[in-house]
């Protein structure tokens, strides 16, 4: 029966995947959105069912359908796991993702293709679920390798467009990059257990007696891989890019899912890294510098969709950040109530640029919220949620990660405060240029300003109500998410009892909050500024502007001598090859026509030969004796 | 009386053979005109013959002079046929030039 | 011999058609004629000498009788052979040598 059910939940989308390639032409558009949407919401409603017959002593369902790999002493199974953590991620990547599925059953309309979109999506809800209920880290491997395929054939979804064809394509290649250092992490672990499997090598590694140095070579590779899918330093340019998808894609792969299995894996995998202290020292840098950096530049974008991107780029830091001190619960917090806002914000910005015909620069917006009060409360709400202020999902959440910080290392503390100031000033900013003063651009689009239909304003509602009580999962009196996660978490786990320690650190941040929030209030509403157009910029705004220049150094260190280089072998080593291969036909022939020499068809040559031959045999015969 | 065979030596006779051997195999090679190719053949036979008779008399054994009767019989069939194979080319080509039957070549 | 004469009268040769081969060809053909009778004269006079010569008996072993008997006892099966060979290649020369129907329809 459980079998049959946790078969049901990750066949099911991709069930949808199928029709829709096959039959989606053929049925009309809503059809093919709706057996899409209908797909995933099985499959939410069997994670559900599943979810209720769990409670933190629950052991974990473990499910192996079939032998996979049985070489010497090393046996893998293609084998689901379903457990207290992989049932949440279930919940809310099947949970948002239905609810994305209906939005883009609105949004992509108008598009030609929109059975094929829903069949796309399917795929990717399907991958994301392999990933997160595999048994072991291959299984898993397949998810996180079908979750870069989606997202490269999403993100270039429409591919008339080369740009975006370009932004597809470096997204799926530093994807790879990545999943370099996964599959190396994997051999260098499968090597030393003889098994991937999860609950197998908890074992295996709380044994003790591991080579710490393999060990930490092992996480640190992992942790390369999360860096790409997850998009950290130095691997973060493909996300900003990525926003060349369509918004519902942006939404479900680049806010909501895929960018959460990097930390997926880890905290899959902490028993690894709570053994590797140094990895773990690493995670953290890394995730703290990549918020810094990420939130410097969103500071000054003036794409909307650009600001989320980074914005998601930031917070992932934040939660790269927990996860590298050991609080891993704080960073599934975090996860979950990022999901929330930042999939509404991310459907609130969709429908802004569908009302606006595809107008996607903040300059050009301004003044819509009478036309769209729907949209602009529920982005609000989040906007709240994502800047920490009390007592919406965010604050709880990002105010952990703060106290965490605070009591192992001040320096980290500092930046990522620094950090969540900026997140809140540019999050206000992007509100004010959307949604206050006066209207920016052309007169036609103006007069056919309105609110968005109710299929997209639904979800936004949903996502907004969960942004806002998100954080009673885990609020710090009772800290429901932490008791369910315990066993997972075979370490320590942070829990603060509410002291006068604590109310500090809340209130600190609080103030970071609102002080960004004030700033961001007087510069654009009291002066009204508005951004400069792009030849104006200047000066440190102008680097920053253009994203520390880091896309032109990757362009000129790694992009230009690989061009070179697959020129050379076009230009020179095929043709030389492919000469060196046709010579020996050519040889051949020529010897043929050689031989062909020899049929001259003149019988006295024949009987030349015949006779010298006759001579030489004599002769051999003679002289032999 | 002695024999004749051992009176002249019986080396003369091989060497008559081969002599007449190689002038066949010269005229063989030699000449374009079909007739005298064949021609050039037989003269190749007819030294085989000498040389069996000439070692039959020599070993006073009757078997070599029977392999001769065949050799002629086998002789006089291949001239006959070949003789006709030409009438018939002749008719087609015109002439009995040897040179000319190159249509295998290549 | 006949038979040669027989063919030569069948076909009308000139004496200026005659052609002689190419040079090389001549050159080839001696230089093959020379090997050739050296090879065979070498190789006979480096050969076993041939021992002794036997006394003649008086018994006779060249005469018709003799031959006859060899052929018709101990030969009879390649002698059948022969016999049968000169009949095919009398029917073969016959049926090569026969002028096309048609052209003596035509005439």
């Amino acid at each position: 029966m459980e079998t049959n059910l946790a078969l049901l939940l990750l066949l099911s989308p991709f069930a949808g995947f199928l029709f829709n390639v096959f039959f989606g032409k053929k049925v009309n558009k809503g059809i093919s959105g709706a057996i899409g949407t209908l797909t995933v919401l099985i499959s939410f409603l069997s994670s559900v069912y599943f979810f209720t017959q769990f409670n933190p002593s629950t052991k974990p369902i473990e499910i192996t359908l079939f032998d996979w790999i049985s070489v010497h002493n090393f046996k893998l199974d293609f084998g689901l796991l379903l457990d207290q953590l992989s049932l949440l991620w279930l919940l809310f990547v099947t949970g948002i993702g239905s609810l994305i599925h209906l939005y883009s059953i609105s949004y992509m309309h108008d598009d030609d293709n929109m059975h094929k979109f829903f069949a796309y999506l399917n795929l990717f809800v399907f991958f994301m679920i392999t990933l997160v209920i595999g048994s072991n880290l291959l299984v898993m491997f397949i998810g996180w390798e079908g979750v870069g395929l989606c997202s490269y054939l999403l993100i270039g979804f429409w591919y008339k467009n080369h740009s975006y064809n370009d932004a597809a394509k470096k997204a799926f290649i530093m994807n790879r990059i990545g999943d370099l250092g996964f599959l190396i992490g994997i051999f260098i672990l499968g090597s030393m257990f003889s098994t991937l499997d999860f609950v197998g090598m908890k074992q295996a590694l709380t044994a003790g007696n591991s080579d710490t140095s393999l060990l930490s070579l092992a996480a640190l590779c992992l942790f390369i891989g999360a860096c790409g899918k997850s998009a950290q330093l130095p691997l973060y340019t493909w996300l900003p890019d990525a926003m060349a998808g369509p918004t519902p894609v942006s939404a479900l792969i680049h806010a909501a899912t895929m960018v959460t299995a990097g930390i997926f894996m880890v905290t899959r995998m902490n028993f690894l890294f709570d053994l590797t202290p140094d990895v773990q020292n690493i995670i953290a840098v890394v995730g703290t510098a990549t918020a810094l950096v990420a939130a410097s530049i969103g500071l000054l974008q003036n794409d909307i969709k650009k600001v989320l991107a980074y914005s998601t780029v930031s917070q992932l830091g934040l939660m790269f950040l927990a996860l590298g001190l050991g609080a891993y619960n704080v960073a599934v917090f975090h996860v979950i109530t990022h999901a929330f806002f930042k999939a509404c914000l991310f459907l609130g910005s969709g429908s802004v640029i569908h009302a606006l015909h595809g107008e996607q620069d903040m300059r050009k917006m301004g003044g819509l919220r009478k036309a769209m009060p729907i949209t602009f409360w529920t982005m609000m709400i989040s906007t709240l949620a994502i800047a920490g202020i009390f007592p919406f999902a965010g604050f709880w959440s990002k105010d952990e990660i703060l106290m965490v910080a605070f009591d192992h290392n001040k320096t980290l503390w500092m930046v990522a405060s620094i950090a969540s100031i900026m997140t809140a000033f540019y999050m206000f900013r992007l509100m004010y240029l959307t949604f206050f003063k006066d209207f920016r651009g052309t007169q036609h689009q103006k007069d056919h300003l309105h609110e968005s239909p109710s299929l997209i304003t639904i979800p936004l509602v949903i996502l907004a109500i969960l942004a806002f009580i998100g954080g009673a999962i885990n609020l710090p009196g009772s800290t429901w998410l932490n008791h369910f996660l315990e066993p997972i978490l075979s370490g320590k786990h942070e829990e603060h009892a509410l002291g006068s320690h604590e109310y500090m650190l809340m209130g600190i941040a609080m103030a970071g909050a609102v002080f960004g929030i004030l700033w961001a209030y007087s510069k654009y509403i009291k002066q009204a500024v508005v951004p400069q157009e792009d030849s104006e910029i200047a000066g440190i705004s102008k680097t920053i502007y253009n994203k520390y220049y880091v896309d032109e150094f990757y362009t000129f260190l790694i992009v230009r001598p690989i061009n070179s280089l697959s020129n050379f072998f076009r230009t020179t080593l095929e043709p030389s090859l492919g000469k060196v291969i046709f010579s020996f036909g050519l040889i051949t022939n020529k010897i043929g026509k050689q031989g062909k020499k020899l049929q001259t068809g003149s019988i006295g040559l024949y009987m030349f030969a015949f006779v010298i031959g006759i001579v030489v045999i004599i002769s051999y015969l003679f002289i032999a004796q | 009386m002695n024999n004749v065979i051992n009176e002249i030596g019986i080396e003369n006779y091989i060497f008559l053979a081969s002599l007449l051997f190689c002038i066949g195999v010269f005229g063989v090679l030699y000449r374009r005109n079909a007739i005298i190719v064949f021609m050039s053949i037989e003269i190749m036979l007819n030294a085989v013959n000498l040389l069996f008779v000439a070692f039959s008399t020599f070993r006073q054994d009757a078997e070599g002079q029977v392999f001769v009767f065949f050799s002629m019989a086998v002789a006089a069939a291949e001239v006959a046929v070949g003789l006709a194979i030409l009438v018939s080319v002749f008719r087609n080509i015109g002439s009995i030039d040897i040179a000319n039957l190159k249509n295998l070549k290549g | 011999m006949v038979l040669f004469l027989f063919t030569i009268m069948l076909m009308n040769l000139n004496k200026e058609d005659e052609v002689h081969k190419p040079r090389i060809t001549r050159l080839g053909a001696i230089t093959v004629f020379i090997i050739t009778s050296v090879i065979l004269v070498t190789i006979f006079m480096n050969s076993n000498p041939i021992v002794g010569e036997e006394m003649p008996s008086n018994e006779d072993y060249q005469s018709i009788k003799k031959l006859g008997m060899l052929l018709l006892n101990e030969y009879m099966l390649p002698f059948e052979f022969a016999s049968i060979l000169l009949l095919v290649a009398m029917i073969g020369v016959v049926l090569l040598s026969k002028k096309e129907k048609i052209e003596k329809k035509n005439e």
